[in-house]
């Protein structure tokens, strides 16, 4: 880490800065939020940004700050609700199909290539549309999309350590598999997944807001930056600041975890040279 | 006593799973490949077995099927008068009774174990022995592959080729096995580092009454370590024999091998003049 640092990333810092504010953000939400995110005022409506509402209000007079940092919570809550049910599911299927392969490997990889076969929000908006919109199909939907990619990753990177000689002599040493796995595997391949989550919980965000900018996913008045988004259609060209807002939210935090991926990726992280 | 025996062991290779591990064509309808053909073989308690041949020759083939990490397509592996295949054996019983050092002792310890972990494995999977019984026994073991107490504190990377060597023998002897295979285990060793090892490996079984199954292309290394040396060639064994005179072979392969060590035998001489 200290290397990193000494190498003046720039864009590194920049990453882990702007995601630790925005996470920060909404965590104090409560305390930094100046309106209740869900009070509705209709005669201040579509206001522009002025002092007491600094990024101005919507068509129902709502803060839009106050929504923008609960939204911190929403969006952001439910990327890393979907990121880890996607690593819970996919974390023992990749692990046991890249060690042991055989016919179960066959069928999580025919399973994998069908879900594969399709872009992401595609298939996201059919599964939504069978299931029903909704904040739990949503997430339902997303974790179906996303754990063939996790499962793909992890069992590619399972079937790379185990052709180290170390995993012979520790079986030799008399570990179970499961100890293997456990001890052997898992701290070898924890730093590449590690930096694919990074990377993929600006994917994930960007699903969620775009399910729910089609009304496919977090319902109104849940304070979610695609519903935001949806909110601001029709006012966009009457108040520009209604969509402005919420959309730089996304961005900034998509932005944020594409720095820190990219530059974790950059490093290499996956190949230590020194322990 | 009889440590280990085989019986007409035979290990193909199917070409339509070598064609997709390779991208071999079929060569002359052949439907498998053997690389171990009809091997009987037999190693006596406290003897050491030279297995020699050329790099291709089912050397470490046959290792890998006496270390169950091979399915053999026929033939039978007895340990102590029990198949390694037989209802009462299981994995780690074989590893119990077999230990495995291989060539590449870098890769064959875990990057971030200490050594004091790398052996304290075997003894508590294998003895279920009590912290302070494996501190002891670590001890032990590290003395007498010649390394002093210092080095149980050390990660892989702080050890020379040879000390790392070392550690994987140690390893192999804290399961107190019945028998060694080396598999071209120094090879890629100093011939002052391998005359150390082999020394160091002479006097353990001097006291532990071990059998070595010592796996290599060097005619000149097994003639200093071996009681009795089996030719391999083209996965068959095509010699054995105990008394290195060249007038009592009788298969060509085993007098161009001849040729080999003493032509190595020359240029070392050569090269030991020159300096």
């Amino acid at each position: 880490m200290r290397t990193l640092f000494q190498k003046k990333n720039t864009s590194l810092l920049l990453g882990i800065s702007l995601f630790a504010v925005i996470v920060l953000l909404g965590l104090l939400a409560p305390w930094l939020a100046p309106h209740n995110p869900l009070q509705v005022n209709l005669s201040n409506r579509l206001l522009s940004p002025s002092g007491e509402y600094p990024f101005g209000t919507d068509h129902l007079g709502r803060c839009i700050l106050s929504r923008i940092l609960y939204g911190i919570r929403t969006t952001v809550s439910i990327a890393f609700v979907i990121l880890g049910l996607s690593l819970c599911i996919s974390l023992p299927i990749g692990l046991l199909t890249g060690y042991f392969g055989g016919r179960t490997d066959h069928f999580f990889m025919r399973l994998m290539d069908g879900t594969l076969a399709f872009p992401d929000f595609v298939l996201t908006i059919a599964i939504v549309g069978i299931l029903g919109p909704g904040f739990t199909n949503m997430i339902i939907a997303i974790v179906i999309v996303r754990w063939a990619n996790y499962v793909r990753l992890i069992r590619g990177l399972v079937l790379k350590v185990s052709k180290e000689d170390f995993l012979i002599t520790a079986r030799m040493s008399g570990n179970s598999h499961m100890r293997i796995m456990r001890r052997y595997i898992l701290p070898q391949i924890a730093a590449p997944i590690a930096v694919f989550s990074t990377l993929d919980i600006g994917k994930i965000v960007l699903l969620i807001a775009g399910l729910s900018f089609l009304g496919l996913g977090v319902q109104p008045p849940t304070p979610e930056w695609g519903v935001m988004l949806h909110d601001a259609t029709r006012y966009f060209q009457l108040a520009p600041h209604v969509m402005i807002f919420p959309g730089l939210a996304i961005v900034s935090f998509v932005l944020s975890c594409q720095l820190i991926g990219d530059r974790f990726k950059e490093q290499n992280v996956h190949v230590p040279k020194e322990v | 006593m009889i440590v280990l025996e085989l019986r007409q062991v035979t290990k193909a290779f199917p070409l339509r799973l070598l064609r997709r591990r390779r991208g071999l064509k079929a060569q002359d309808g052949k439907a498998s490949v053997q690389a171990v053909k009809q091997v009987d073989l037999v190693l006596h308690r406290g003897e050491t077995l030279g297995l020699v041949g050329e790099s291709g020759s089912g050397k470490s083939t046959l290792a890998k099927l006496i270390m169950k990490l091979e399915t053999l397509s026929s033939g039978q592996i007895l340990l102590g008068g029990q198949s390694i295949y037989g209802p009462h054996m299981k994995d780690l019983q074989v590893y119990k009774s077999v230990q495995l050092v291989l060539q590449d002792s870098a890769s064959s310890l875990h990057p971030r174990m200490l050594v004091k972990e790398v052996l304290a494995e075997p003894m508590r999977n294998f003895e279920a022995k009590r912290p302070p019984e494996i501190r002891e026994s670590s001890v032990q073991l590290i003395r007498a592959v010649g390394l002093d107490e210092s080095f149980l504190e050390k990660l892989p990377h702080q050890l020379s080729g040879g000390q790392k060597q070392r550690v994987c023998i140690a390893r192999a002897l804290a399961v107190q096995p019945e028998l060694i295979i080396f598999d071209e285990s120094l090879a890629s060793l100093d011939p002052l580092s391998q005359a150390s090892i082999v020394e160091m490996l002479q006097q353990i079984q001097r006291q532990q009454e071990l059998s070595y199954l010592f796996i290599t292309h060097d005619l000149g290394l097994a003639r200093q370590l071996c009681d009795r040396v089996a030719v391999m060639y083209q996965g068959e064994i095509v010699e054995t024999f105990s008394e290195w005179e060249e007038g009592k072979l009788k298969h060509p392969y085993t007098h161009a091998l001849f040729a080999t060590l003493d032509e190595h035998v020359e240029i070392s001489s050569a090269e030991y003049a020159d300096k």
